[in-house]
């Protein structure tokens, strides 16, 4: 939301001058004045720059449009084909399915552990989590994705290190039963965000409930089970829900990593990049649109089946006793 | 869409002569630009045979893919533009094969691709057909010298009859090889290569097996550019038009053929030959010396030669002749949009009719297209260029004839038969079960981008 600020309000002025709806004292009038002139970057940013562009791309979801010419009308047909006659997007959603499904609870368990490592006050504990979440921030960029093509590839080095306990590597990324792996190892190490949170989150469980714990002869994995993931539900549930919208929408790495091309044979072929070949690629803008359309169908579906799932799991404290 | 872009000269000025332009035709431009992805936006910038002469500055901007050898060179021509041309300067952008359509297509998108577009014969009808870059003809015998150059390469340049692209180079299929490992293994092929397939897999199972490691070829079967001239061989074309000219028989066959060599131990297995199935020269497994050979073209022996320590030589591809054809091997292009069509036309026109361009080209995209330019400057040749040139002659003395510019959607079939063959070379997908998605999928392609 930060950035909306700096979006200019040139329209502002003008705007405003129009008297918002609730009546009142001319005071509050003018508050509401300013207060709508203050909101009105963020109404710039969400009708210009989100709003529409997503409502036409629902428009261009129903066009055969190739970025060049104007769009013509062909009903449901980019969907129909979609479903029925592409294999390649079926290829796309297997690969997307099978990195977001392995990759975000592999991320949070090592947010988890990192951040159970890292919670008590110790020297130089603050240098530590620091340098854990570095890799967070290079994450999305291109420079991390080459070196881990560089670290994966058939002369790289994870296999120079694989060979000095005499196991004989194999090229991983141009490998179509590893590549996949690799862009799940490189998004799991991007623990950083979900750590923080972590770290957040075990800060505000009272000591006093360990204390009691302890005294009731509950061991560490035992306190752990019955006192830190009860307490931590809340957290645990945000990051889920965060970090399953943003493994669904994996792109940079798979791109760089596989040239582009989201090989080989399209096992890293996923959905956001297939979406990109599309509509950049092959100029079928009306078709990529489809495929956007049905990505947010499907990825608010497992959002909500996510949340609907908390009520099960997720505690909350000030639910009081039960 | 309809009108020709240079049909109505008499409505506007010399383009490029962007003082003259500004206000005087400001309001028409407008007016044209707001047609929006419409009509012929492009015929504002493709005004009959007018010059380049303009002093007002302009900067243009020009994209290429390539390796750091292209990108020396054509600065150096770029250089002597802007030397002849003060007033005209240059931007630059270039990059790997791979993406670099996606890139270009992007910016065309967002109404803002480079003034000057290399592309190949590949995307050539499509960029035509979708008013991408501008017809040429209004030049043609002003601004555009084109009687210097063969007209059947001439010919590759255009569609439906139209000039949209003009050739840089010609080249021709050829299989590069790595002497320095094969000489001590007494394993160099002769000059003519292989009469045939049996021939060229034996030698190339021989040298993997003598050379403890280093495959014979690298698995082209993922390469549509690669099928073509085996196609030929055996009497079929890439295309029948907006069709695919061979069936489900032929992939079969093709990928057969593949398999036989990787299982021989002859072709590099899948996980070495996938990195350069997108089509990139830095990923080339002769240069990364993990096989002794690989199907390239012949220009690319200079890019070749620059990335590897070891002495490179060309041989042609197994069988007959008739499978090679003497084939552009890149075209310049102007973007119709450009606000300097007549400046960009001049500067390609440099490139290909320019003695001083010419040397500094030398044959790095492939053999000069003007004649009188490759009789001037093939004295002035190094060694190396020399034996590109000579064999480039000697393999299309022999070719087969230049296809038609291929079918509209044909890097969709590059990519699905890179799938295709990628699965089958990790087996993921029998042979004939990869070879019916591919036609399949690849006739819908073409249905699909032709309508």
């Amino acid at each position: 939301m930060a950035d909306t600020v700096s979006r200019a309000p040139r329209v502002g002025t003008r705007r405003a001058a129009r008297p918002p709806a609730p009546g009142g004292s001319p005071r509050r009038r003018r508050e509401a004045v300013a207060g709508y002139t203050f909101l009105l970057p963020w109404f710039v940013g969400l009708f210009g720059i989100t709003l529409f562009p997503m409502l036409y791309s629902l428009y261009l979801s129903f066009t055969d449009y190739d970025l060049l010419q104007s769009p013509q009308w062909v009903g449901l047909e980019n969907y129909v084909r979609m479903l029925t006659d592409d294999p390649q997007y079926w290829n796309s959603v297997k690969a997307t399915l099978l990195f977001a499904v392995v990759s975000v609870p592999l991320k949070l368990a090592v947010a988890l552990g990192v951040a159970l490592l890292l919670y008590r006050d110790r020297k130089g504990v603050g240098l530590y989590r620091a340098l854990f979440y570095v890799p967070s921030l290079l994450g999305g960029s291109v420079a991390v994705a080459i070196v881990w093509q560089t670290l994966f590839g058939g002369q790289g080095a994870i296999n120079d290190i694989l060979s000095l306990v005499g196991i004989t590597g194999r090229s991983w990324i141009t490998n179509p039963s590893t590549a996949l792996g690799t862009l799940v190892l490189l998004a799991a190490w991007q623990f950083g965000a979900p750590m923080v949170i972590f770290l957040a989150g075990l800060k505000q469980i009272p000591a006093e409930m360990f204390e009691a714990g302890s005294l009731d002869g509950a061991g560490r994995f035992q306190q752990f089970w019955h006192i830190t993931l009860p307490m931590l539900s809340p957290v645990l549930f945000f990051n889920l829900v965060l970090e399953t919208i943003a493994g669904f929408q994996g792109f940079t790495a798979a791109f760089v990593i596989s040239g582009g091309t989201g090989g080989p044979a399209d096992s890293t072929l996923l959905y956001t990049l297939y979406l990109y070949l599309r509509g950049f690629g092959d100029f079928q803008m009306g078709y990529a649109s489809a495929m956007a359309w049905g990505f947010l169908l499907v990825l608010g579906i497992i959002t909500a089946i996510v949340f609907r799932s908390g009520s099960l799991w997720v505690h909350y404290a000030d639910e009081g006793e039960h | 869409m309809t009108t020709p872009s240079g049909r109505t000269p008499s409505r506007l000025v010399a383009p490029g002569r962007r003082s003259f332009l500004a206000g005087a035709l400001g309001a028409s431009f407008l007016g044209l630009a707001a047609c929006g992805g419409g009509d012929d936006t492009a015929s504002a910038g493709t005004a009959a045979g007018a010059g380049p002469e303009t002093s007002k500055p302009v900067v243009l901007t020009v994209a290429w893919w390539g390796g750091p050898a292209r990108a020396e060179n054509t600065q150096k021509v770029l250089d002597l533009y802007t030397k002849a041309h003060p007033n005209v300067t240059f931007k630059t952008q270039w990059q790997g094969y791979s993406g670099y359509y996606d890139k270009i297509n992007t910016a065309a998108a967002g109404r803002n691709a480079p003034d000057l577009i290399q592309i190949d014969n590949r995307a050539l009808r499509e960029y035509a057909n979708k008013k991408l870059i501008a017809e040429l003809d209004p030049w043609v015998g002003k601004t555009l010298k084109t009687d210097q150059i063969d007209p059947k390469l001439l010919g590759t340049g255009k569609v439906d009859d139209k000039l949209y692209a003009m050739p840089l180079a010609s080249n021709t299929q050829a299989f590069a090889i790595d002497a320095t490992v094969l000489q001590p293994l007494d394993l160099v092929p002769p000059e003519a290569g292989w009469a045939d397939w049996d021939g060229f897999a034996t030698w190339a199972a021989a040298v993997t097996k003598a050379s403890g490691g280093v495959w014979g070829t690298r698995d082209e079967s993922a390469n549509l550019s690669w099928m073509e001239p085996w196609l030929r061989q055996g009497g079929k074309q890439l295309y029948d038009g907006q069709a695919l000219g061979f069936g489900e028989a032929e992939v079969v066959k093709w990928f057969t053929l593949w398999d036989a060599l990787r299982k021989s131990g002859g072709a590099s297995p899948a996980e070495v030959s996938q990195p350069a199935n997108s089509g990139d020269i830095s990923k080339n497994t002769v240069t990364t010396k993990q096989t002794v050979g690989s199907f390239t073209y012949d220009n690319q022996l200079t890019e070749l030669a620059k990335a590897t320590d070891h002495q490179l030589q060309l041989v042609p591809l197994p069988g007959s002749l008739k499978g090679n054809y003497a084939r552009p091997s890149q075209f310049f292009t102007a973007y119709a949009r450009g606000k300097n069509v007549a400046t960009v036309v001049d500067v390609i026109n440099f490139f290909d009719n320019d003695q001083g361009a010419g040397e500094a080209l030398g044959t790095e995209r492939g053999l000069p297209p003007s004649k009188a330019i490759r009789d001037a400057i093939s004295p002035t040749f190094s060694e190396q260029l020399k034996y590109v040139v000579a064999y480039d002659e000697r393999v299309v003395a022999g070719a087969g004839d230049t296809p038609p510019v291929p079918a509209q959607g044909d890097s969709q079939i590059g990519t699905l038969l890179t799938s295709a063959a990628e699965n089958v070379a990790f087996g993921r997908a029998q042979i004939a079960d990869a070879a019916e998605e591919f036609v399949s999928q690849a006739n819908s392609a073409l249905k699909r981008a032709g309508s």
